[in-house]
């Protein structure tokens, strides 16, 4: 009885060393023939800072990643923050990815980069399929728990839910793709610690390139708050209060002649509403260019383009945001 | 659900996991559940097909059993008509939904060569998948009680699921309930060893779908829908290639299925034996598709008299098999040429084979010799790849198009390409594919051949210490998962029998 129950536990065991062993090599796998991309990125190196560390979060679109300095937020309140903003993020994976950097960090306050709540089911560059790389991106970064589970069920047609989950599904044909490999390996032997979560733009387009944005040929259409990112603001709000976190959202500035063509100011004034009924403070920056110092004469100065600033411009926005924020608390 | 799709991975090890818990009496009826939501995934309605087909062959059955016990020509009679009504609905269901169309449209043709014009009323159905498969599974056990070989089943439950057992449902092996039936009353317990071995199986069977012919398919796909911008020798290697892509395709979901049921304790008939190292058609034909080939050998070639009732008789039975085979393989007069020349080959090598037999004597060749067999196994795979160039074609007319195509543009050159590391043009395959399809063409050949001699491949691996196993294991799966073709941008090439 006794030597069969070691047989049996002794099978058992090389059972589970086996799925193990699996499991690591599919990691393994996963790493080198993932291509490589920013929201994956931000993730593996949020996953590696200690505990504690984070004092602000940041979460949106690429405005959040463009426009928000780390170090400036450091010089102005002494906080550690961290970029957790990917490609045409919208609320709904903010709220996700702020819910999953909970487990990890605790910070004392959390920015919403407020065109996050535009781009979700009306992504302005084009179809936004259920199948896009930028939110699969996002979710890939994740660790696998309850958190990418509910993310994934709440973004994807059930259909996709296996896709969504098995990025080696997506990524095993990468391996014909040396170059890949190649960085993949780079980033893990070498890059992973030196990441930073902030992308500065460099200027990539002139002022009279960015004014023809505002022409109906480049801009199709308008500005739209989904319900979905609707509700996931009030989620977040309340996950928020209840974990004790200050929530700010704040419109990152883009070019005044662009916006001035769409309907910015109905969807900033629900986004003022929205923010108001959780008791959010909401900042809209492109109230302020002139306390901030943005000039659109010299355009190539601050912008990267009609939507993104450029590091300068990040720097000059960044540090009016902190002091508008943090001296609004104080008063 | 198909067996190359997470959504599998998922439900099989939730059914087998679920199979082994719960009690004995109710396993039968977890996996009758579980079969039905395997074909519900298709398409919930196509269930309904699979339920009357398995209501009108159980009762017959049952009537046929209970015809049998009463003796007078009454009885007779009533059997004869019992069995005619059933295979009348079976078929007929099996023709509405797969041959309609086809039958309509050659009428319509036919009559229009003589200036008639004729229009058949249109249905626009879905050819329900395995409907073939599980139609002839289901007959079978009807001709098998009505021979008295077999008894009734009376459990309904049970023999729904003989009928619609998923691991073999939609592309079989097309099981006898002398096999199948009686296991449906074993106590399957969990076996550690079968459960290896059925995922061994299956591993290799996602290794042969997977990496070799969805890979294959991609440049054979291409060449046949667009064989006029292909060279003859371009056409010639995509149908040789095509020879490996439909054994890989249809010889890895039988092994997936095998591997499936044996890990739940069952044991199906083996489907196919080394086809290619055949040395003669009728060897091909002992060795591909077994199920269909005995079904038919049973059910229509030995009924119509066999071989024991004169020489062109014999001739006539063969060719009718194996017009209607390739019939059963499609609604298409490609399939119907496809099985008529694989039975005109065995009708010419039987004619043909005292003359052979003289001039091997006259001329001194050595038959005893693996040079002798190599020569055969190569000429029997020309004739069997050369009617595959009818089974693959869309139509008769592009099959015979392809031919011409083939004699008008040979070109030679075209085949080869400098710029490459293999020096030759691989088509829509990149070179990196083209290589990792030779490579897995190889290990496939080699594995075959070690079949053929009868070496125990498991024992011999059994016997190696683990780090050798595992890495073999491992091996197959990182095989699998990283060469293999699959993915959502992948179009999910179904598994080619499926349409049958």
């Amino acid at each position: 009885m006794q030597k069969c129950r070691v047989t049996h536990l002794k099978e058992c065991l090389k059972w589970v060393c086996f799925v193990l062993l699996f499991l690591a090599g599919l990691k393994m796998a996963v790493l080198l023939l993932y291509p490589s991309n920013a929201a994956v990125r931000t993730w593996q190196h949020f996953y590696t800072l200690k505990r504690g560390e984070v004092d602000m979060l940041v979460v949106g679109s690429s405005h959040a990643y463009s426009t928000f300095d780390p170090s400036v937020i450091s010089q102005v309140t002494g906080m550690d923050s961290y970029i957790l903003a990917s490609n045409s993020q919208n609320t709904v994976q903010a709220y996700f990815n702020v819910k999953e950097a909970l487990h990890y960090q605790k910070p004392e306050a959390i920015i919403l980069e407020a065109f996050s709540l535009d781009n979700n089911d009306n992504w302005r560059y084009g179809e936004t399929p259920d199948r896009d790389w930028k939110k699969e991106s996002n979710i890939d970064g994740m660790h696998f728990g309850l958190t990418k589970l509910e993310a994934v069920m709440a973004q994807y047609e059930r259909a996709n839910w296996s896709y969504a989950l098995l990025p080696i599904v997506r990524c095993h044909s990468n391996w014909t793709d040396i170059v890949t490999i190649g960085s993949n390996l780079a980033f893990y032997t070498k890059g992973i610690r030196e990441y930073s979560s902030f992308h500065p733009s460099e200027t990539s387009m002139s002022a009279e390139t960015a004014a023809l944005y505002a022409q109906e040929d480049y801009n199709p259409s308008e500005w739209f708050i989904s319900d979905t990112n609707v509700l996931h603001f009030h989620k977040l709000a309340q996950l928020c209060r209840e974990e004790g976190i200050t929530l700010y959202v704040v419109m990152a500035p883009m070019y005044d002649v662009y916006i001035r063509s769409i309907n910015y100011d109905s969807c900033t004034s629900q986004i003022a509403a929205l923010a108001e009924s959780e008791g959010v403070f909401f900042l809209d920056c492109n109230q302020y260019y002139s306390e901030i110092g943005l000039t659109f004469e010299d355009f190539e100065d601050v912008f990267s383009d009609y939507h993104h600033l450029n590091s300068a411009g990040a720097e000059k926005v960044t540090q009016f945001v902190l002091e508008t924020l943090y001296g609004q608390e104080k008063d | 659900m198909l067996f190359n799709s997470v959504n599998f991975l998922i439900f099989f090890p939730i059914v087998v996991l679920v199979y082994f818990l719960i009690p004995k009496r109710v396993k039968y009826l977890w996996l009758l559940g579980a079969s039905y939501y395997f074909y519900m995934s298709w398409n919930p309605k196509y269930a309904l097909l699979i339920l009357i087909s398995t209501v009108a062959t159980w009762a017959s059955g049952l009537f046929l059993s209970v015809f049998a016990q009463q003796s007078g020509k009454k009885a007779k009679r009533a059997k004869k008509w019992c069995l005619a009504g059933c295979v009348v609905l079976n078929l007929g269901i099996l023709f509405f939904f797969k041959y309609y169309t086809f039958a309509a449209t050659s009428i319509e043709e036919f009559f229009s060569l003589f200036r008639i014009s004729m229009r058949a009323p249109v249905f626009d159905v879905l050819l329900p998948v395995g409907i073939s498969f599980y139609t002839f599974q289901a007959l079978a056990y009807v001709f098998d009680v009505y021979r008295g070989e077999i008894p009734a089943e009376k459990n309904f439950l049970r023999y729904a699921l003989f009928i619609s057992f998923f691991p073999q449902l939609v592309a079989g092996p097309i099981e006898r309930s002398k096999n199948l039936m009686r296991q449906m009353y074993e106590p399957h317990t969990f076996d550690l060893e079968r459960v290896k071995d059925g995922l061994l199986l299956m591993g290799w069977g996602f290794f042969q779908k997977l990496v070799i012919a969805d890979r294959i398919a991609i440049l054979v796909t291409d060449v046949y829908d667009n064989f006029s911008d292909y060279s003859g020798m371009q056409i010639l290697l995509a149908t040789v290639l095509f020879a490996f892509q439909i054994y890989c395709d249809f010889g890895g979901y039988s092994d997936i299925a095998v591997g499936a049921a044996r890990v739940m304790g069952f044991t199906l008939t083996k489907n196919f034996k080394s086809p290619y190292y055949a040395t003669t058609v009728s060897e091909f034909w002992r060795g591909w598709h077994i199920s269909l080939t005995t079904w038919f050998r049973d059910y229509v070639y030995i009924p119509l008299g066999g071989n024991r009732c004169g020489r062109w008789k014999k001739y006539r039975n063969l060719l009718l098999t194996f017009a209607v085979s390739g019939l059963w393989h499609g609604a298409g007069w490609n399939f119907v040429a496809w099985g008529g020349l694989n039975g005109i080959y065995q009708v010419i090598g039987d004619l043909t084979r005292p003359f052979r037999t003289g001039l091997q004597k006259q001329l001194h060749i050595r038959t005893d010799c693996g040079s002798y067999h190599l020569l055969q196994g190569l000429t029997t795979f020309i004739f069997v790849d050369f009617a595959w160039l009818f089974f693959r074609s869309n139509t008769l007319v592009d099959a015979l198009q392809m031919l011409r195509h083939v004699i008008t543009h040979p070109d030679l050159l075209a085949t080869f390409d400098p710029d490459t590391l293999l020096g030759i043009n691989t088509m829509t395959l990149s070179e990196k594919d083209f290589f990792v399809m030779l490579v897995s063409l190889a290990v496939l050949m080699l594995v075959d051949h070690w079949k053929k001699q009868k070496v125990d491949l498991k024992g011999k691996l059994e016997r190696q210490n683990i780090w050798f196993r595992c890495l073999v294991y491992y091996g197959l799966i990182f095989t699998v998962l990283i060469f293999g073709i699959y993915g959502p941008e992948y179009d999910a090439s179904t598994f080619i029998y499926f349409q049958f």
